[in-house]
């Protein structure tokens, strides 16, 4: 077996079988060369493993659940912000559908048999959207509805913006 | 007292229970060696720590994702070695990865050479080199020597096969022996 380099730091890993280092032990017995540069690795080898691990700063454990504390409380804020956007728009859509079945069932007759009042309640409902939305009332619809939205991305971005500020420390 | 005797996977099911101050045992447990590793890998103490604080809170987002079969410090490790390569690329630090001779080494030159040493212990000197090496080759020498990770660990974390952390491993403590020796430090080092 040629000895070379890699042997030795197989030799110095413990990576070698019993034939192998015996034929090393027998090489550095015989060759002064092989053993300076044995001793030199086994040396480095030796300091690296009296390695000693540096430190960070004091605080740096307080620091860092400082960020995750403030990241989780963020997240619990977003959620909260984004229940009451929704929310916003449950009570909206709940009472747009209230004022629409309010209107429908208002102008339903109360002494029609049950297949008339469906066949009422049919063209009501269909004279209500067409009227809602017609041309005069859909510009006014879609105005209120990109209104809210607008409203909405503003606090969204403002509150984002927020979150931002309090992860920085 | 108690809960710094837990393994990694007790507190880490502790922390997904919604304990989340329990997560300041791992960040004590690792700290340090983690630290140890990135300024090696870095060369720079301040872009460690900044650096290590985002691997700390990368794990904890993600610890939804890491299942308790594998070890947490391989999982973190590999975060840590991650998060080092793209902080460096990011800051056009990077340097070759393999070198085949220290004369590839000319940035060492005319660096802590014998007699400007005379205040300095012989870890700092170590430190130092090692700091000068590519952040392969020091990633691996600090995982194996301070982490006391064996091979089949370290080729986990860096997604390469157990040979070449061997050959990465005995490349590198070669680079130092002649870094030293082209330094004439083997005195005061060795």
């Amino acid at each position: 077996m040629n000895i070379n380099n890699d042997i030795l730091n197989r030799y110095l890993d413990g990576d070698l079988n019993s034939k192998e280092i015996d034929e090393v032990n027998r090489a550095l017995d015989n060759s002064t060369e092989l053993k300076k540069e044995f001793d030199a690795l086994s040396r480095i080898h030796n300091i690296l493993s009296k390695q000693q691990v540096d430190q960070t700063k004091s605080d740096f454990t307080n620091l860092v659940m400082l960020k995750i504390r403030k990241k989780s409380k963020s997240e619990n804020e977003q959620k909260i912000f984004l229940i009451t956007i929704l929310f916003f728009f449950g009570v909206i859509t709940l009472g747009i559908v209230g004022f629409v079945l309010y209107q429908i069932l208002s102008t339903v007759p109360s002494t029609a048999d049950s297949t008339n009042t469906l066949n009422s309640l049919g063209k009501n409902l269909n004279n209500f959207f067409s009227d809602l939305f017609s041309k005069n009332r859909i510009t006014l619809f879609g105005s209120i509805l990109s209104f809210v939205m607008l409203v909405s991305a503003y606090f969204l971005f403002e509150f984002q913006k927020h979150s931002g500020k309090n992860l920085m420390i | 007292m108690i809960m710094k005797n837990l393994s990694d996977a007790e507190i880490i099911e502790s922390v997904k229970k919604g304990n989340t101050a329990d997560y300041s045992i791992l960040l004590d447990r690792y700290k340090n060696r983690a630290f140890s590793m990135l300024k090696r890998m870095l060369k720079n103490d301040f872009e460690a720590e900044e650096v290590l604080m985002d691997c700390f809170l990368k794990a904890y987002n993600n610890l939804h994702t890491f299942k308790c079969e594998a070890k947490f410090s391989t999982w973190f490790y590999r975060i840590v070695y991650n998060t080092a390569l793209t902080k460096l690329s990011s800051t056009k630090r990077k340097i070759e990865n393999e070198m085949s001779s220290v004369d590839d080494l000319h940035f060492l030159e005319s660096k802590y050479r014998a007699d400007e040493l005379v205040t300095e212990n012989i870890s700092d000197i170590i430190k130092k080199i090692i700091e000068e090496l590519p952040e392969k080759n020091a990633a691996i020498i600090t995982m194996f020597y301070l982490e006391e990770m064996n091979c089949e660990e370290i080729s986990d974390v860096l997604k390469i096969s157990v040979s070449n952390v061997k050959v990465i491993l005995h490349r590198s403590r070669n680079l130092l022996k002649e870094i030293i020796g082209e330094r004439n430090l083997f005195k005061e080092v060795l």
